[in-house]
């Protein structure tokens, strides 16, 4: 796989929150403003790249047996920096964010990118696949937002926008509007994708999974027994 | 396996360790901005009523009920409180944050979470911007008894203030703090001594330097200066000096090198019983109580401190009139008492009381009616009780008319002491 598809993949194709649906806690919780969808894409993406290129780094050191508290511990650490340079110089952001940043440590795009990339590829293959992955989760958490703020509260950015003010939607400010808005936009990629046939085929089993072509496994029931 | 294990805990621990030190040393560099940005919010509160101020500090201290928190701006400016007030209409203590500057005066006050049933936060607060320690009459209308306590607890941090802020208080504020001693009856509707402001005639003595009254009028309460002392002085209705004392409280009434200052304290103004006397005959003779103005004479308490604002000898015995602050405003009442103290005339002179006007009942208006005064036939001062004055459904009245009995029973008692 050449860098360049290693770097795009994420954006669309196999998009951590649209396409791969990792993700979605936050992706609900902080997509009724624009500014907490942007400062937590931008946490989410800054932990996902260190972390990728850490448990790259340490691939052939970490033994199999205690991976995953490995990753959990150096995915922590880097949440943990965010969250203490976030509270010292964007208190706001901060304040606004909540618990949704310390769960950042527990978002399946972090872990599952890091136990299915990270420890199987070098660091710069590793580092443009976070760099991907954060790109494709900041998209999908921007275009959230912009339809939930702009149309459920009439505002760009806190900014309100005249016309729009008085006649928005309330609904997409709540849960249920956020639902329905991550649906309507599953279903335009899924569209897309199906139009321009880059979608992955939608089979059970280990060939319908979108991660596919980097899992080396040949079947998850196997791993069960 | 052994092996495998060993390493596995050797790896484990040691990426443990490093997150460990690199946390220690983000946490090194970000924790006094976190705690310093912390403050910063906190204090975002008492910035508002202290613009000018560069940060806070804590004053230790015992302080009321009322006064929650003391911080002294780090740049000078003055000091900020956090309050809390609470009347019987409160659903919850209103939480107030007071500035005051160096000079003793509130810079401002804003009401945090205000949710009475009358009034806004917004009302309160330009009522009481420019205020010193001696602020009085701040009430928003409709909101007496919110009014009331926002007035007590900011009269609490002035106490606190000039307790812990290092700041002299001003003559004025000095006296103020003597209302209650010189003039206990002073009271107005909520049962505050409450003083207004006196227009000092222009021919005034120099060593009388302001002169306040009652809401009542029954007298006055006068700042004198003699050298740099600086006086606190008493006049009664009759304008006779019945208190002399420094602005610390010590009694000077019997000190003969303060004998200027009391003259001039008694000639500085008419007396209230002059102003009032030939207004006060005229009643008297509408509500029978005298058939002439030749049938009242007058009755000279000369140094007793009382709230009464005339006394006659008429037929039948001593006619004691005194004024009280009602729900209207005054009123004005005449109790003709026997030397044994028996009730032998009542008359309401004055009282603008009011109907309910959405139950069309009658109300405080009862003590202008014909038959008020029956309720005091064959009663004596020590037999009028609270049911004899109780009129239903009007607590001002009520408490009006109970005042008015005290300061006449008072006074009765006074004047059989004095003799």
């Amino acid at each position: 796989m050449n860098k360049m598809t290693t770097l795009l993949k994420g954006i669309i194709k196999e998009n951590p929150v649209l396409v791969l649906l990792l993700g979605t806690c936050p992706t609900l919780a902080v997509t009724s403003s624009l500014s907490s969808a942007v400062g937590m894409a931008a946490a989410a993406a800054l932990v996902l790249i260190c972390s990728n290129l850490v448990i790259s780094l340490l691939r052939n050191i970490i033994p199999d047996k205690v991976r995953i508290p490995c990753y959990i511990v150096v995915i922590a650490g880097f949440v943990t920096v965010v969250e203490m340079a976030m509270h010292a110089f964007f208190p706001s952001l901060y304040d606004a964010l909540g618990v949704f940043l310390s769960l950042i440590v527990v978002n399946c795009i972090i872990l599952g990118r890091a136990e299915m990339f990270a420890s199987k590829h070098k660091v710069f293959d590793s580092i443009l696949d976070g760099l991907g992955m954060g790109i494709g989760f900041a998209l999908a958490l921007i275009a959230m937002a912009l339809v939930r703020e702009v149309f459920g509260a009439g505002t760009f950015f806190g900014m309100e926008i005249p016309v729009l003010k008085d006649f928005c939607i309330p609904i997409l400010t709540t849960a249920p509007g956020g639902f329905f808005v991550f649906g309507i936009l599953i279903a335009l990629v899924n569209a897309i994708l199906n139009a321009t046939k880059k979608k992955p085929k939608a089979e059970f089993g280990c060939e319908g999974c979108p991660s596919a072509s980097q899992c080396n496994k040949t079947s998850c029931d196997k791993e069960a027994e | 396996m052994k092996k495998d294990n060993l390493k596995s805990i050797i790896v484990l621990t040691t990426i443990c360790l490093v997150v460990t030190l690199a946390l220690s040393g983000i946490n090194f560099i970000t924790a006094p901005i976190i705690e310093k940005n912390a403050g910063a919010a906190a204090d975002k509160a008492y910035i508002e009523v202290l613009p000018e101020a560069k940060g806070f500090e804590n004053v230790q201290g015992t302080f009321p009920e009322t006064v929650l928190e003391m911080k002294k701006d780090l740049g000078g400016s003055g000091f900020a409180f956090k309050l809390q007030a609470s009347s019987s209409y409160s659903k919850s203590p209103l939480q107030i944050i007071l500035g005051i500057n160096n000079e003793g005066k509130i810079t401002k006050l804003v009401i945090t979470n205000y949710a009475e049933t009358q009034g806004s936060a917004d009302d309160f607060t330009p009522l009481y911007e420019g205020k010193d320690a001696t602020f009085s009459d701040v009430v928003v209308s409709g909101c007496t008894f919110t009014s009331s306590a926002i007035s007590a607890a900011v009269a609490d941090a002035f106490n606190v203030f000039f307790e812990y802020a290092d700041v002299e208080k001003s003559d004025d504020a000095k006296l103020q703090d003597l209302y209650s001693v010189i003039m206990p009856f002073g009271t107005d509707k909520a049962g505050a001594v409450t003083m207004n402001d006196v227009t000092l005639p222009e021919n005034a003595p120099a060593s009388i330097v302001s002169i306040k009254t009652p809401v009542t009028g029954s007298g006055y309460i006068m700042l004198a200066k003699s050298g740099e002392t600086s006086l606190a002085v008493g006049v009664n209705a009759y304008g006779k000096v019945y208190y002399l004392s420094d602005l610390d409280g010590n009694d000077l009434i019997s000190d003969e090198a303060y004998a200027q200052v009391i003259a001039d304290a008694e000639s500085v103004l008419p007396s209230v019983y002059e102003a009032n006397n030939d207004d006060i005959i005229n009643k008297m003779i509408d509500k029978e109580i005298i058939a002439s103005a030749s049938a009242a004479k007058k009755v000279d308490f000369a140094k007793v401190n009382t709230n009464v604002i005339a006394m006659y000898k008429v037929n039948g015995g001593t006619a004691y009139i005194t004024k009280a602050d009602g729900f209207g405003g005054l009123i004005t009442v005449c109790y003709v008492l026997n030397d044994k103290g028996a009730i032998v005339k009542y008359a309401t002179l004055e009282q603008s009381e009011q109907e309910n006007e959405y139950a069309g009942q009658d109300y405080g208006t009862v003590i202008g009616f014909k038959t008020y005064p029956d309720r005091f036939s064959g009663l004596t001062v020590d037999t009028v009780t609270d049911e004899t004055l109780l009129i239903a459904g009007s607590t001002f009245t009520t408490n009006a008319t109970k005042k008015a009995f005290g300061d006449v029973k008072a006074a009765f008692e006074a004047m059989n002491k004095e003799g």
